[in-house]
């Protein structure tokens, strides 16, 4: 009984929706920037999750073929083709963060926020 | 002509490209030609749009799946100012050392990318604009990459890829429940929704989103650093703070409009919009960086678009739009002033440049017409649009609060103030500039002073709609005005200059995870005050 009603509850909307909180958790708990990078990606997992899972049904099937009539539950193909592109966002977002906080280390020689930020300094 | 919307992205990014791998041809002037046409172009649709909207569909789908790139009253304005601005930052840095390939890439796709923008009618492809927006100006910030730079760059970064991830997210909600991505069909559908309180979720995280980007009161802590950054040319500070952050006011408006229907945010603007000013010219006025006292007037500026777009009468409305274009004149003038300013003395504090009249005289009145704008003078852009932002209010509530907010502005300008009239002994060199750099402050100053003087007829141009303040009307407010800064001046010397208040105000700098928690914040207050209490 308990279990059929958590059953419920755990699909892939509520799921994506405690992920993104985790990853805000995390950004706003974590001072480590390696862990910031984490968190968006942890992010960006949850919003592809949600899109991808908005429209499920158990008995949908791909929109391929050339009867489309015969299907009766077809699954919405937008929220997959927006999440290839979200994703590829996403990568290079991560990319660029990663490449930023590489050469961020070696000037500063940190991986915390608070520190890199006493080490910015003020004006000259 | 439609047609030609394909011009307005494709054409900078494109020469862009072009110049970034065939290096030799002359692609300084090819960048100001483009940037001519574009000018043109939009001038053209400020003009058609009088009468008919442009819209060009991107596929043969029809519209709920297809695409479609739409210019209307708003969206042409914006493009003017975008335009204009542009041209004349390419016209003023023709000789930088800065203009190479990577940077014309760079500045050129920026350009492209902010048309776009406010030309495209769908909401996933606002979200890919804007990231891809974010990445090229995050590069720009970083540019000259020195020691503060990187920190900049990365904080600017993280915290609008996080903004723009819970604008997805509310994306994801409202196509749960239309299906459907574009604002047409998500309008129709919101005034046929039964439940108004069905959308409160996805709106509290679009507001998150979009009002990170405007930079509304307890999401702005990026946008000093981001604007105010020593490492970025002058001119990508002005983009910056002239247009980019319009971007965010933009989306505001158009989800104002969209969901006007079920969620009436009036009241909400205005409260934000006058705390969000006030907390932006109490910053502003602690600071002694140059660049940082302008990112952070910037804030304020935003809190006054805010007032006008939130406020009851249509004339509000317009002043706010009015507002923006005369804010992003005005403070791009200010930006390359300051980068002028601080390459001339050597230093960004602004206590130690002193003895700018007798350096040059031109230059100190380009200063004083972009001093009288920003401060709301007669006969000045900013004073006609301000004039709008608070017609109509007959409260003393709003009387008072428009003057204290009028008051910190003047405040923090008088820094600028000391630049001009305060000697200096040591016998200086006077300043040169080129031809071309002039050429720019021109038009920048001139269109401030022809926005105020000729409102009349300019509203009427761009807006589409009659606003009514002749230079007669506008002689009046003088007295009054000349009084504001009477007090704004004797409050300064006497009171806040000897404060220890100040100095206390510009240590307070938000950490990264702060800017988070606040984000987070922003986001359950919204929620449970649309939930339980509108």
């Amino acid at each position: 009984m308990l279990i059929d009603q958590i059953k419920t509850i755990i699909n892939g909307e509520n799921v994506s929706i405690a992920l993104f909180f985790i990853g805000m958790y995390g950004l706003c708990a974590r001072r480590n920037i390696l862990k910031t990078i984490i968190s968006m990606s942890i992010l960006q997992a949850s919003l592809v999750l949600y899109f991808l899972s908005l429209s499920f049904h158990p008995l949908n099937v791909p929109p391929i073929g050339a009867d489309l009539n015969a299907y009766a539950y077809v699954a919405d193909p937008v929220p997959q083709a927006l999440m290839i592109t979200a994703v590829v966002v996403g990568i290079s977002v991560t990319a660029v963060s990663l490449t930023m906080f590489v050469s961020m280390f070696h000037k500063y020689g940190t991986t915390n926020w608070n520190k890199v930020k006493k080490k910015r300094g003020e004006i000259e | 002509m439609t047609g030609t919307l394909y011009l307005l992205v494709m054409l900078p990014i494109a020469v862009g490209l072009f110049l970034y791998v065939f290096n030799r041809f002359l692609s300084r002037t090819v960048a100001v030609g483009i940037q001519m046409i574009l000018l043109f172009l939009s001038v053209y649709y400020v003009f058609i749009t009088q009468t008919a909207i442009l819209e060009l569909p991107l596929l043969n789908v029809p519209l709920p799946y297809g695409m479609l790139l739409e210019v209307d009253d708003l969206s042409a304005v914006m493009l003017f100012l975008n335009n204009l601005l542009f041209l004349t930052f390419t016209i003023f840095s023709y000789h930088k050392n800065y203009m190479n390939r990577l940077f014309l890439f760079l500045f050129l796709s920026l350009q492209g990318l902010i048309n776009a923008l406010f030309i495209s009618t769908d909401f996933f492809n606002v979200y890919i604009l804007i990231e891809v927006a974010t990445i090229t100006v995050s590069v720009l910030i970083m540019f000259k990459k020195d020691r503060q730079s990187m920190y900049d760059g990365m904080l600017y970064l993280t915290v609008n890829m996080i903004g723009m991830a819970f604008f997805l997210f509310g994306v994801g909600l409202l196509y749960k429940s239309f299906g459907v991505l574009d604002f047409k069909h998500i309008t129709s559908g919101i005034q046929n929704l039964s439940n108004p309180k069905a959308l409160n979720l996805a709106f509290s995280f679009l507001l998150t989103g979009i009002g990170l980007k405007a930079a509304i009161l307890p999401l702005f802590s990026w946008l000093p650093k981001a604007h105010g950054t020593a490492s970025a040319p002058s001119i990508v500070s002005a983009v910056l703070s002239g247009i980019f952050v319009k971007v965010g006011v933009y989306m505001l408006i158009r989800l104002q409009v969209m969901f006007a229907p079920i969620i009436d945010m009036q009241a909400v603007l205005l409260v934000l919009g006058f705390t969000t000013a006030i907390a932006g010219f109490i910053f502003a006025i602690s600071q002694e960086d140059i660049k940082l006292i302008l990112a952070y007037h910037t804030i304020s500026q935003i809190g006054l678009i805010l007032i006008g777009l939130g406020g009851t009468a249509s004339l509000n409305y317009q002043g706010g739009v009015y507002h923006i274009l005369s804010h992003g004149i005005f403070k791009s003038l200010f930006f390359i002033l300051a980068g002028v300013l601080s390459e001339r003395f050597k230093t960004r504090k602004i206590t130690k440049m002193k003895g700018l009249w007798q350096i040059s005289k031109p230059l100190s009145c380009i200063l004083l017409i972009a001093v009288f704008s920003i401060t709301g003078a007669p006969f000045f852009s900013g004073g006609y649009s301000k004039y709008f932002i608070s017609y109509g209010y007959a409260s003393i509530f709003f009387k008072a609060m428009f003057i204290l907010v009028n008051l910190g502005t003047m405040i923090s300008f008088i820094k600028f103030l000391h630049i001009i009239f305060t000697k200096t002994d040591v016998q200086t060199s006077k300043l040169s500039l080129r031809k071309n750099e002039w050429f720019a402050l021109g038009i920048l100053a001139s269109a401030c002073i022809m926005l105020g003087l000729g409102g009349n007829i300019l509203s009427v141009w761009l807006l589409h709609e009659p606003m009514n303040l002749s230079p007669f009307g506008q002689l009046i407010k003088l007295p009054s005005y000349v009084f504001n800064y009477a007090l704004a001046f004797t409050l300064y010397t006497f009171w806040l200059k000897k404060s220890s208040l100040l100095h206390r105000i510009r240590r307070v700098e938000l950490t990264f995870n702060s800017i988070n928690i606040a984000i987070v914040t922003f986001f359950f207050i919204t929620f449970t005050f649309l939930n339980y209490v509108l």
